[in-house]
């Protein structure tokens, strides 16, 4: 019997889904989307059909960290220019 | 056998307690940062804007309106107030100015009381909703006394009064010159800005109340091909911009900003961004793909088009994208950006610049800044824009804690939506209000700046020649000639702060790029004073160039070369006008000048 942890050969048709999952996931990693990315990126990480696309699971995730570290640098920013005005 | 199964356990959970943590860090880190329950839920109003035009005739019926606002400046949609009006009115005098009564006025609105159909907070816009004010009243008056006016509105039950933008009132079949309000620098969804060209433009003409607007989305953005627009995007954008222009009721202008790339150029990326604006109702398609260097663009554009053209750089100061004032035609620039959601560009110097640019370069860098330009005999006029991607053009809200939400309307994948600074308007004198009366008064400069959405009355005079006259040159016997300086100023009261008008804090005059006279604690509406200079006049020059290769530039990044003999203002002086007012948050600006002032001996 083959465990759970080891990766199971997907066919065609779920190999391009689990695909089009990814690719919607990178694009919904942008900012104002991004639960959408987030969706995408939680069912290829916890998928157990196989390991490569829990790692592009697991890169969607990586990618709005970045998204999220820019954003987070610029409201930093802003507050910070406010600051200065209220004193 | 029972140890190794234990194991795989415990890795199979820490594994999907990683997963977990991972997804949960991701999910709350986004909502933190791009969800505000206030901005979400909390609509209610916390102050009253009043808009009148600027300039009226005696006895003219004019329309104000009042604008009920939340703390973010948005429409507070919710507001059932009911409004007093008066009148606080003002003469001014050779010296001065002196409180006006009696003043003959007539409200010719008799329902004062806001009505309310809205329900929705901050999620949706409340001028959106049509059936009731929903935070928006028109109003209509008389004022039958000439002089400097300023509508008082009371909220009756709080008892908390707000002023209006001063209104100029001329005596019958004067001749003066009208003030117009505009925001002539905002992007759409075309580009990287928010909402559809339409959106904004609505917004601009009946929420931030403009007189003229132009929407300047980046020419790169659109879907190109070669030196062609594809799919009918950009011709969709030209003509939404048409369909907005009404004579006498709200005038925009054709425009593209040109954003250039410069590749295989020198150590820098994007110099000299450079707004287009065109007299007529089209414009050749034009990008830095094609065009490298302002020069190719200025000719390629002259050999595309019967239509006039003017055109400017902005964010001057900004260390990304900066300017590039080599590259000069005089009879294109006629103007310079001083303000936008970016911040200042007057002075490098930030214990003269009170909104310094953001990501700016260091204080000492020259060459870049709008006072640098205007030493190297840069002829330019001042005007501010709000450059907003937010997709409120005319009165963008960056800087408030709004900023950033993704659920404020219009939504945006824009990054812009966190700038920090107001933005800024374009006052223009001019007797008509339409496109082509605009236009000419954008190329003769009769312009001046302010910043936020300040409608401060600013008029400047040297020898009794105001901006915008005679090339905004005043031309004098010799360098001793005596030079009569006379400026008006007059606070716009918008105040966030109920009971409490925003005033004059400070004013001061710039001659060749330093403060030559100024008044602090002026802590009054209006201002205006008369001076003579007898100084000797002596020119100004730009001596910060470098040498590189052989050749000589204006800065480390610029990729013209240069004459350094001739950067100068050929022994013209320039004054400008800058007033700061008491805002005690974000002190409002108002920028009038240059007047340059030329021996002819």
């Amino acid at each position: 019997m083959e465990s759970p942890e080891k990766s199971q050969d997907l066919s065609i048709r779920e190999q391009i889904f689990y695909t089009f999952i990814f690719l919607i996931g990178l694009v919904f990693s942008y900012a104002f989307f991004m639960p959408i990315g987030i969706v995408c990126g939680s069912f290829l990480l916890f998928q157990k059909k196989s390991k490569a696309f829990q790692i592009m699971g697991l890169i969607i995730f990586i990618l709005q960290i970045l998204v999220i570290y820019i954003f987070a640098d610029m409201a930093i920013e802003a507050a910070q220019i406010d600051a200065l005005f209220r004193g | 056998m029972k140890k190794s199964l234990k194991t795989r356990i415990k890795s199979r959970d820490l594994k999907f307690w990683g997963k977990t943590f991972l997804v949960l860090f991701v999910l709350i880190s986004w909502f933190v940062i791009f969800i505000d329950l206030n901005v979400l839920f909390n609509n209610s109003y916390q102050s009253l804007w009043i808009h009148c035009p600027s300039t009226v005739e005696k006895g003219e019926e004019f329309e104000f309106t009042v604008e009920a606002w939340d703390e973010y400046e948005r429409l507070a949609g919710a507001y059932k107030g009911e409004i007093e009006f008066n009148v606080v009115s003002y003469n001014l005098t050779e010296d001065g100015y002196e409180e006006l009564q009696p003043v003959d006025w007539t409200l010719n609105t008799e329902d004062a009381k806001f009505s309310s159909n809205f329900f929705w907070a901050g999620i949706f816009p409340a001028y959106q909703f049509k059936g009731a004010d929903n935070g928006k009243k028109d109003f209509s008056m008389n004022i039958s006394t000439p002089g400097v006016h300023y509508i008082k509105a009371t909220d009756k039950e709080k008892n908390e009064a707000f002023l209006s933008n001063p209104l100029i009132v001329h005596k019958e079949g004067s001749d003066a010159k009208r003030l117009y309000w505009g925001d002539i620098h905002g992007h759409s969804y075309y580009s990287d800005g928010s909402g559809t060209s339409t959106e904004n433009y609505k917004f601009a003409r009946d929420v931030a109340l403009l007189d003229f607007a132009a929407l300047s989305d980046h020419s790169e953005m659109f879907p190109q091909f070669g030196r062609e627009p594809l799919f009918n995007t950009f011709q969709e954008y030209i003509e939404t911009t048409n369909s907005f222009n009404k004579d006498n009721e709200f005038a925009t202008l054709v425009a593209l900003e040109w954003t250039p790339l410069l590749p295989q150029q020198r150590s820098y990326l994007s110099n000299q961004h450079t707004n287009l604006y065109f007299s007529g109702d089209d414009m050749p398609f034009f990008s830095t793909f094609n065009q490298f260097t302002p020069y190719e663009l200025y000719e390629y554009i002259e050999e595309n088009t019967n239509d006039d053209f003017i055109g400017w750089t902005h964010h001057v100061l900004r260390s990304d994208y900066g300017s590039d004032f080599a590259f000069y035609n005089e009879s294109i620039n006629k103007m310079t950006e001083i303000f936008s959601v970016h911040g200042c560009g007057e002075f490098s110097d930030n214990d003269l610049n009170i909104y310094p640019t953001r990501h700016s370069f260091e204080e000492e860098t020259r060459g870049y800044s709008v006072n640098d330009a205007l030493r190297m005999g840069r002829k330019f006029g001042i005007m501010a824009s709000s450059d907003g991607h937010d997709g409120r053009l005319g009165h963008p809200i960056v800087h408030t804690e709004a900023r950033g939400a993704a659920h404020l309307h219009p939504f945006s994948i824009s990054g812009y939506k966190f700038g920090a600074y107001p933005g800024g308007l374009t006052g223009l004198y001019t007797s008509e209000l339409d496109r082509t009366h605009v236009f000419n008064a954008l190329k003769s400069r009769s312009a001046y700046a302010t910043n936020w959405i300040n409608r401060h009355y600013m008029n400047f005079s040297i020898n009794g020649q105001p901006v915008g006259v005679n090339d905004s040159t005043v031309q004098v016997a010799n360098e001793n000639s005596t030079r009569i300086l006379k400026i008006t100023a007059a606070a716009d009261g918008l105040s966030l702060k109920p009971n409490n008008p925003t005033e004059i804090s400070k004013i001061q005059i710039i001659k060749n790029s330093e403060v030559w006279k100024e008044w602090t604690d002026v802590d009054s509406p209006i201002k205006q004073d008369v001076l003579y200079d007898n100084e000797t006049i002596t020119g100004t020059s730009y001596d910060h160039c470098i040498k590189k290769d052989g050749e000589w530039y204006i800065h480390e990044r610029s990729i013209q070369p240069v004459d350094p003999s001739t950067l100068n203002t050929d022994g013209a002086d320039y004054y400008y006008v800058r007033m700061v007012d008491s805002n005690p948050v974000r002190p409002g600006m108002a920028w009038i000048g240059p007047i340059w002032v030329q021996p002819t001996s």
